[in-house]
């Protein structure tokens, strides 16, 4: 069932890739929409209907075993899919109704190859076919960027990322001797070196997640276009590792530090996500930090649910997406403006009526996220909810009240003592049950803090704000701890080895020996009696040495 | 058929090398034409003998035997399987791509045509080789034409290249000869490769006499202490067709320790295995930190180049005999990969030389070559876009069976070498170096580019079947 979604979506891609007169595109993409969104409708029908059944196809044979791409059609894979279907969908809706890309045609393509590819991934069950998609939606997103300074450290942080990924699964087949990720579970009672395991997947998916230590990549696409930022988020890296970390879940329990990693790297993604939403001027750069926070709350509400997806979390992603879209719109009512302190012109009806937007989505989030809430996550779920209005507030806050800032008095104070009382009246209502009362309380306090906020002491310190513009402290951290040392243990050996010990020593001695023979045999034919006579008395010592020493045999 | 068919594979450049000698060439193309028709014609019959023999035979095929009329008594044996045969192809192919980017050349290449020709033909007489005899002498053989080219256009510097490619590759040689005379002198007759793990050499020479053929290996091999000669040779080397066939070497080096290793090999040698795994791993950091610390575009090539060349050669040295499937598929392509790499390096390098510039940010004025530049690099990272792809992923499974550690090293050093190769394509596209020249920058040409197109449609097509142009 799920392999005629892959049919139909593959024959729409490849008919997109075609090339035809730049006038008809308009209708093109125009229809491309339509197909897919008859094709949703089909998927939507199938997932009612739908029972197990796998189809297979095998793409190379070797004595190592078979290479399988599956499709395995069932209603967990139907849902895993549902969220990124459509936040496709609604990418595709947007490349049609807004003037944002260039290339439209090509972009409804690559749209639709990646959704193809996230489909491969989820429903796929063999180690090869995972890393094979994992690294298909790696180039894809390249097309994506299409811009050399996003994509540098972007492609080496995916690399490095996908290269532990990589060694895992050729750990993995190497201990197992076998493809299928069903049987990684055995792992626990066949493999060693659990930590090691745990450590270098969890380290994978943390690049691929953008979690705090790893976040810089994500950062540079600042200098690409904004709809693409937010489909990089939501289409590709970090929603891979999303995938990922449900199917390899496994192997990541063998150890029981897992737990405790997590949470830590949680935690700090959080709050690191918060202040950098808050500091932040660049819109984008804001997105990116609210968006560590949005999807380290998505994974900490998984950890709750040991990694099973449910439908709730595939309504809170497409929930963060929209809120992603509303940012967008911001963007566009500020004049695509990225620096905030550069705002110009300010569509005050635009904005307000996408705040609106912003709340409404909020509250759709909010409500799903409470869903989810268990005992493990409670207080996650409590402190998250605080710094979201914060961030949240904050942006809105920057955007209406910036140009305003002469007016506006150092009032941190009374922000702060808002805060705590916010946070203590949600905790009262949400213990006592009472939900509309929650949300009806998030709505206030969070237009309340837009009205108030911003954090003036950073905002209005303008040399305190541009020296926090401009410090990247992970890039000094890797370039501190990684990527000096190695630069200079490499131009260390190659002095002291290459050029002093090989060419000096070694080349050098034997061309020495080679000029000393050449010498010899020059004075032998200037002296040729001397030199015939000691090279016979030379050769009949050998030759007595070997009489007398050798196997007499 | 297939018998003479892999003869006159093996003599056919040596004919093409004869007409080159004899092509007028004073527009600098009848001698590159001569070139491209015979590697063509030669690649269809490499084709033709895909389609004659068993590709899933372990055994070689397509023998010619033939006793040497005079003392010493020899018998020299020609054959190939399905890993030899690849390889054969491949290097075809690389030379190929080489040529095509030789008629950018100002200097008529009609000396460094022939003696190329003459490479390859000794390349298909080696890879063919069955006897160590012959085996030996086409080790030896395949270097003369390189000596000779080197000679022709090494420039300023060529004493001091010659010296160093002397030094290295004739000491090989000598230690190679040392082992098969004393081989000979022991069983007095020539012996099959597959033979000469029972030929009992007593206590005191078996062990001189493997390290001997071991060393010789390692000299065509970057193993440390071996790695620097290769490396500041290839830095001097402007051709493109010369730096491909320098590149080619360590492939002789490789392939002698796929034919001996393991299978013919004494035990004691063998068990020396995780010793050679450990020098191999070292100099694969030693390579990729050099790499990685390096600005120049060709060091970095050079360096990616030389890392993978030694996961090879950890995959050879594997206690296991399955792998050498998948590591001729993956060299099939590296080959590939590198060759097409290295005429878009030498386009870009010479570009920046004509017109006094960095080659930082110069991709962004040749549209065909970033592209070109850009789409090799993603195959030389290894992502699935060709055959490298999972067949290093089964080698580095293996290594991972055998060695945690080992297999960790090889990873990290497979990073650091994919990292340089992405520094090097960033830096070539860094559109912040404004040249003021862009509009005199020319970009690679249509046959060059065309050339390229076709290498990466092989290579997408051998990710999904590595002999896609056979049959079965």
């Amino acid at each position: 069932m799920l392999a005629n979604t892959v049919t139909y979506l593959l024959f729409i891609a490849i008919f997109s890739l075609l090339r035809f007169r730049p006038k008809f595109d308009k209708f093109i993409i125009a229809g491309l929409t339509v197909a897919c969104l008859w094709v949703f409708n089909r998927f939507c029908l199938d997932w009612q209907l739908v029972t197990e059944s796998i189809t297979t196809l095998v793409w190379d044979s070797s004595k190592s075993g078979d290479v399988k791409i599956d499709i395995v059609s069932n209603r967990y894979n139907y849902m895993l899919i549902f969220p990124f279907f459509v936040i496709t969908l609604l990418s595709l809706l947007n490349n049609l109704l807004f003037k944002f890309e260039d290339k439209k045609r090509i972009f409804s393509a690559i749209l639709i190859l990646n959704l193809l590819s996230l489909i491969l991934l989820i429903s796929t069950t063999n180690l090869v076919g995972i890393i094979t998609f994992v690294f298909v939606i790696d180039i894809l997103s390249q097309f994506f960027i299409n811009n050399t300074y996003a994509s540098r450290r972007y492609s080496i942080y995916n690399l490095i990322a996908d290269m532990g990924l990589f060694m895992i699964m050729a750990m993995l087949k190497g201990k197992l001797d076998n493809l299928e990720i069903g049987n990684i579970a055995h792992y626990y009672e066949t493999g060693r070196h659990r930590d090691f395991i745990m450590f270098a997947v969890m380290i994978s998916l943390f690049i691929k997640f953008g979690f705090f230590l790893f976040q810089s990549y994500l950062l540079d696409l600042k200098n690409t276009k904004f709809h693409k930022l937010i489909l990089i988020l939501y289409l590709s890296t970090p929603m891979v590792a999303l995938i990922l970390v449900m199917k390899l879940y496994p192997l990541l329990v063998v150890s029981p530090s897992f737990d405790l990693c997590l949470n830590i790297i949680l935690a700090l993604t959080m709050f690191w996500g918060t202040i950098g939403t808050i500091v932040a001027n660049n819109l984008k750069e804001k997105t990116v930090y609210l968006n560590m926070m949005l999807i380290s709350m998505v994974v900490k509400l998984l950890q709750g649910v040991d990694f099973v997806f449910d439908i709730h979390l595939a309504l809170v992603l497409i929930a963060c997406f929209v809120l992603n879209l509303c940012l967008y719109y911001v963007h566009y009512y500020v004049g695509r403006e990225n620096n905030l302190y550069a705002v110009e012109k300010v569509s005050k009806t635009g904005i307000c009526i996408t705040l609106c937007a912003y709340i409404i989505t909020s509250v759709a989030f909010l409500s799903e996220l409470s869903l989810l809430v268990t005992d493990l996550n409670l207080i996650w779920v409590d402190v998250f909810i605080g710094l979201f209005i914060i961030a949240s507030a904050h942006i809105f806050s920057q955007i209406l009240y910036l140009k305003d800032k002469q007016k506006l008095g150092f009032d941190f104070y009374p922000l702060f003592i808002l805060c705590i009382c916010t946070f203590g009246a949600l905790y009262i209502i949400k213990t006592t049950g009472l939900w509309w009362l929650y949300i009806f309380a998030f709505v206030i306090s969070f237009l309340v803090m837009v009205k108030i906020y911003p954090l003036r002491f950073v905002l209005y310190n303008k040399l305190l704000n541009e020296k926090l513009q401009k410090i990247d402290f992970f890039a000094h951290f890797y370039d501190v701890l990684i990527v000096n040392p190695i630069k200079i243990i490499g131009r260390w050996l190659t002095v002291l080895f290459d050029f002093m010990f090989i060419e000096k020593t070694l080349t050098a001695m034997f061309s020495s020996l080679n000029g000393f023979t050449i010498r010899i045999f020059r004075k032998s034919a200037r002296h040729w009696a001397i030199y015939y006579l000691f090279n016979v008395i030379v050769a009949m010592v050998v030759v007595l040495w070997c009489f007398f020493k050798g196997d007499k045999q | 058929m297939t018998h003479s068919l892999l003869l006159v594979i093996i003599f056919l450049p040596m004919l093409g090398s004869i007409f080159i000698s004899g092509a007028h060439d004073e527009n600098r193309k009848n001698s590159v034409n001569v070139a491209i028709f015979t590697v063509l014609s030669n690649v269809f019959l490499i084709l033709k003998l895909f389609s004659g023999i068993d590709t899933h035979s372990d055994n070689m095929q397509a023998l010619n035997s033939y006793t040497w009329p005079i003392l010493p008594r020899v018998n020299v044996v020609f054959g190939i399987d399905m890993p030899s045969l690849l390889l054969i192809l491949a290097v075809h192919l690389a030379m190929l791509i080489g040529i095509f980017a030789l008629k950018r050349e100002k200097s008529s290449p009609k000396s460094v045509l022939f003696f190329a020709m003459c490479f390859l033909s000794s390349c298909n007489a080696y890879f063919s080789a069955i006897d160590v005899f012959s085996f030996y002498t086409f080790f030896v053989l395949m270097i003369v034409p390189l000596f000779m080219q080197i000679g022709i256009v090494g420039g300023e510097k060529k004493y001091k290249i010659i010296s160093r490619f002397y030094l290295y590759n004739f000491i090989g040689a000598f230690l190679f000869l040392a082992a098969i005379v004393t081989i000979y002198a022991v069983v007095d007759r020539s012996v099959e490769i597959n033979q000469i793990s029972a030929v009992k050499l007593g206590d005191g020479y078996g062990i001189w006499v493997w390290s001997a053929i071991f060393l010789a290996f390692v000299s065509r091999i970057p193993v440390w202490p071996f790695h620097y000669w290769i490396t500041s040779i290839s830095n001097l080397i402007k051709n493109p067709l010369i730096f491909i066939q320098l590149n080619l070497i360590p492939v002789a080096g490789l392939y002698g320790f796929i034919r001996f290793w393991p299978a013919n090999i004494p035990s004691e040698i063998a068990s020396l295995a995780p010793v050679f795994e450990v020098f191999c791993v070292v100099t694969m950091l030693f390579i990729s930190f050099s790499g990685f610390g390096n600005t120049s575009v060709k060091e970095k090539l050079f360096a990616y180049t030389m890392v993978y060349y030694l996961l090879y050669l950890i995959g050879v040295f594997l206690p296991t005999d399955i792998l050498i499937d998948n590591i001729a598929y993956s060299l099939f392509a590296f080959i590939l990969v590198v060759a097409t790499l290295t005429i878009s390096i030498t386009h870009i390098e010479q570009e920046s030389e004509r017109l006094l510039i960095s080659s930082n940010g110069i991709l962004c004025s040749m549209p065909k070559a970033s592209l070109i530049y850009s789409m090799l690099i993603l195959v030389a990272i290894g992502l699935p876009v060709s055959a490298l792809f999972w067949n290093n992923f089964i080698i580095i499974s293996e290594i991972f069976n055998v060695s945690l550690y080992i297999g960790t090293a090889v990873i990290i050093t497979l990073v650091l070498a994919s990292i340089t190769m992405l520094q090097s394509l960033y830096g070539l596209k860094d559109n912040t170096c404004a040249f003021g020249l862009s509009d005199k920058i020319k970009d690679m040409d249509t046959t060059e580019f065309i050339v390229c197109i076709v290498v990466m449609v092989i290579l997408f097509l051998s990710l999904f079947k590595p002999l896609w142009f056979t049959y079965g």
